[in-house]
């Protein structure tokens, strides 16, 4: 925890977030543990294939609102000034970055025109990039640069104004030091251009500092007064200066001048100043590599102060980059051998059969994936489209066998054809939903808890509406993109849809409510009826009848995945049943 | 109440079994009329705007372009015409994806008669559904745009140091709920009806219907300018 220059030290409650990992666009999982401790162990890496073109991690920092010093109130009370938050987010992706990576903003300086009456008729604006500007963590230490620019009195113009403003673009966090504000105004045909001094006297001294004391000639402007701060610099000698410490990246700082000066159309109109600054992004940000060498990496992101202190606050994650089988040169060479292994007989045996079984495992893991993405594929194109034909011939002979059905009724239900046609209709229907549900689930990409949350919580709201049923759903906000491994989705979706089933089949309900929990280490599903319930005991006693065995199953597929289910039911009395899986 | 005006519909589908199930149904019903067949995104992009449907059916998956795609590219150039997509998929993400880049509703495969000509009037005349999972994806996106239209003049500051209110209550109009559109999206989320939201609420069906259909507006608008500001940032 460093001191931060002005005196106050910060503490801010804030924590930073590895939000999203994408490869080439595409999301992928980022596995759950994010302390620096977690992340460089084995276990924890996202997995990046070395042909990935770019691959994006986006960082959040949440703040924890109480710590905030009162945001809007007014500068006058000594107390309302709190330690600038941490909120600067920067990153790095160790043994690629030498430093900290920051987003850097920009400055902006305006001179503005009125007419008189203070309405504004012309201004000209100045904006300056932030990117190595010069601060050094003091006023003193710093390097300081100056910045003039020039804008002519428009026509009908009377008096002019000089302001300085951060972050003209969102979430930007730092700060800028301003000194020695000079404004000049040149009339063609005079002799002598009128100079201000808008810095020399700020009326603040001694005992009359502090850093939101009033300065003579400025005023506050902006979305959030504090960031207009006023602070000494030593040299030449101790004097007070204009700072902007933005450490909002909500919110942006202003410093303007009080008053206004005259002047007339055609007149040149100066603003000099000397600045150092720094700046960083708050909020959010997007850290953008391109393509990196296999190996094993470490992304880092930290929060900062907005002079670019370290707050000590961070999170990281371990990024492996692999090299894809098929790319793999020790594989083919692998081959290779094998070939000439396989005419050499009995030459290094144990040797062959080890790179065989290495071979086959590097083989099968990447292999894997890329099958489960074929067979989707596959599945939607073929099976999906040839029973999407079925459902729909089926659905059109019904509608024929109808009109049919007016005039030879007899006939028509004699044969039953209306029937079979509808059942036919419905069974293809029935297996379409089946191959999507599969098609979902061997889909790599829905490998994560927030994935799953939706598409659970979407299907249970088709069965419901299907069924006729109300149903309430209570699903936290944010779910994390937690792995989940196909086993534990799988199990737990047939679960819930075995619980859905008693619902409709047999609890003669008429509202069910799906409930979704997630803590670290696990979700809690739940799903409630206010139907007719039955005694759990008899029915999951050795007497039980094959209308229960729905309950031994789901019991069973709760323990595959190491989970617990609780059915909570009594006659007339509801039934809820609540599955909790671990999240490992 | 007067003879309803035939709906004008284009089809954008690359399984010809299923183009000529769509046509089909179409030519069988007195207040649709089929005005184009394309097999392609390519063709649907360059020859449906001048035809100027009234709905337009598109399949999310296409060969040469994805239906999402075609969709973000078409819905701008026709604001007058409703997108149904049709999908296998009940993925809520790729569907959350559709809506988001113009589309207005969407059917699952298979799609029966009564349900395609169920949904393009409905489609057509403005109640158009929304699950409980796409109106938490919508609130998730709102509000995760929420800052950058919320700051108070940050993005509308230029030049104007001294009156940057305006124009940034302006921006956060178009972009942002009101409190009743808020409302309403709260209750779809937790599983409310448009008849349930109705009574909740105290207002009528069809004036949830309405705000629905706003809040999609709004969707589109701040997703294309999301793109739009995503593939500026790609460029440079």
């Amino acid at each position: 925890m460093a001191a931060v220059w002005g005196g106050v030290v910060a503490a801010p409650a804030a924590e930073v977030t590895i939000k999203e990992v994408r490869v080439d666009g595409r999301p992928v999982a980022i596995p759950a543990a994010e302390s620096a401790a977690a992340a460089v162990s084995a276990a924890a890496a996202v997995r990046i294939p070395s042909t990935a073109r770019q691959i994006q991690v986006r960082c959040v920092a949440t703040e924890d609102d109480d710590a905030r010093p009162g945001a809007q109130t007014a500068p006058a009370s000594a107390s309302a000034l709190g330690p600038p938050q941490g909120t600067r987010l920067r990153y790095r992706l160790d043994a690629i970055d030498q430093a900290w990576r920051d987003i850097p903003g920009q400055f902006k300086a305006d001179i503005l025109f009125d007419d008189g009456s203070a309405a504004r008729i012309g201004s000209k604006e100045q904006l300056i990039d932030l990117e190595n500007s010069g601060w050094k963590g003091t006023p003193d230490t710093s390097t300081w640069q100056r910045h003039v620019f020039k804008a002519e009195a428009p026509p009908r113009a009377r008096s002019v104004l000089a302001d300085f403003i951060t972050a003209p673009n969102p979430q930007n966090v730092g700060i800028v030091a301003i000194d020695d504000v000079v404004l000049t105004i040149e009339r063609p045909g005079r002799a002598d251009p009128i100079r201000h001094e808008l810095t020399r006297d700020l009326g603040i001294a001694g005992d009359a500092f502090h850093p939101l004391a009033n300065p003579k000639g400025w005023q506050r402007l902006g979305s959030k007064s504090e960031i207009s701060q006023v602070r000494m610099r030593s040299q030449p000698q101790p004097h007070p200066i204009l700072v902007l410490v933005d450490d909002d990246p909500d919110r942006y700082g202003n410093w303007a001048t009080q008053q206004s000066f005259p002047v007339e159309p055609g007149d040149l109109v100066t603003l000099e100043w000397s600045m150092a600054a720094t700046s960083g992004r708050g909020g959010d940000v997007v850290a953008n590599y391109g393509r990196l060498e296999p190996g094993r990496y470490l992304f880092r992101a930290e929060l900062a102060q907005p002079g670019g202190e370290p707050t000590g606050i961070e999170s990281s994650l371990a990024i492996e980059v692999y090299v894809p089988v098929y790319l793999r040169r020790d594989v083919w060479a692998g081959a290779g051998i094998l070939g000439v292994a396989a005419v050499a007989t009995g030459v290094r045996a144990a040797g062959v059969r080890r790179m065989k079984r290495r071979l086959r495992e590097v083989e099968r893991e990447h292999a894997l994936e890329r099958e489960r993405a074929r067979i989707a594929r596959d599945l939607h194109d073929d099976v999906g489209a040839g029973l999407t034909e079925i459902a729909v011939q089926t659905d059109w002979l019904r509608r024929d066998v109808e009109r049919l059905a007016a005039t030879h009724t007899a006939e028509v239900q004699e044969a039953g054809i209306l029937d079979r046609a509808g059942r036919v209709c419905a069974s293809a229907v029935e297996l379409i939903r089946s191959v999507d549900a599969i098609v979902w689930a061997v889909n790599p990409e829905n490998d994560t808890l927030d994935r799953f949350v939706g598409y659970l919580t979407h299907s249970a709201e088709q069965f419901a509406r299907a069924a006729g049923i109300t149903i309430r759903l209570d699903i936290p906000d944010d779910i994390p993109a937690t792995p989940l491994s196909g086993r534990v989705r799988h199990n737990l979706l047939l679960i819930v849809r075995e619980a859905l089933n008693n619902v409709v089949k047999h609890a003669g309900a008429r509202m069910v409510r799906v409930t979704v929990n997630v803590d670290a280490r696990q979700v809690t599903i739940g799903i409630a009826d206010d139907g007719r319930g039955f005694d759990v005991a008899a029915a999951s006693g050795p007497q039980a009848d094959g209308r229960h065995a729905g309950l031994a199953n789901m019991r069973r597929r709760a323990e595959d995945i190491g989970g617990r289910l609780m059915i909570d039911s009594r006659p007339g009395g509801g039934t809820r049943v609540e599955i909790a899986a671990p999240l490992a | 109440m007067t003879a309803p005006s035939t709906i004008r519909v284009a089809v954008v589908e690359d399984d010809s079994r299923l183009r000529r199930t769509f046509t089909d149904i179409l030519e069988s019903a007195d207040d649709c009329e089929c005005v184009g067949v394309f097999a392609t995104g390519e063709q649907a992009m360059s020859r449906i705007p001048p035809l100027a449907p009234d709905v337009i059916i598109m399949d999310v998956n296409l060969p040469d372009s994805s239906g999402v795609e075609c969709v973000a590219a078409l819905a701008p150039r026709l604001p007058d015409t409703q997108i149904l997509m049709v999908t296998v998929y009940q993925d809520p993400e790729t569907t959350f994806n559709v809506l988001a880049a113009g589309a207005h509703g969407y059917l699952v495969k298979p799609v029966m008669k009564e349900h395609l000509l169920a949904a393009i009037r409905e489609v057509r005349g403005g109640g158009v559904p929304m699950s409980p999972t796409i109106a938490r994806k919508v609130i998730q996106t709102f509000r995760r745009r929420e800052p950058a239209a919320a700051a108070p003049g940050k993005t509308s500051l230029s030049g104007k140091a001294g009156a940057p209110h305006a124009t940034a209550a302006h921006a956060a109009d178009e972009e942002s709920l009101a409190p009743r559109e808020q409302q309403v999206l709260e209750l779809l989320v937790k599983g409310y009806s448009y008849k349930e939201v109705s009574k909740e609420l105290g207002i009528s069906t069809s004036t949830v219907g309405t705000y629905v259909q706003r809040i999609y507006e709004k969707l589109h608008v701040s997703s294309r300018r999301e793109m739009m500001a995503r593939s500026r940032r790609g460029a440079t």
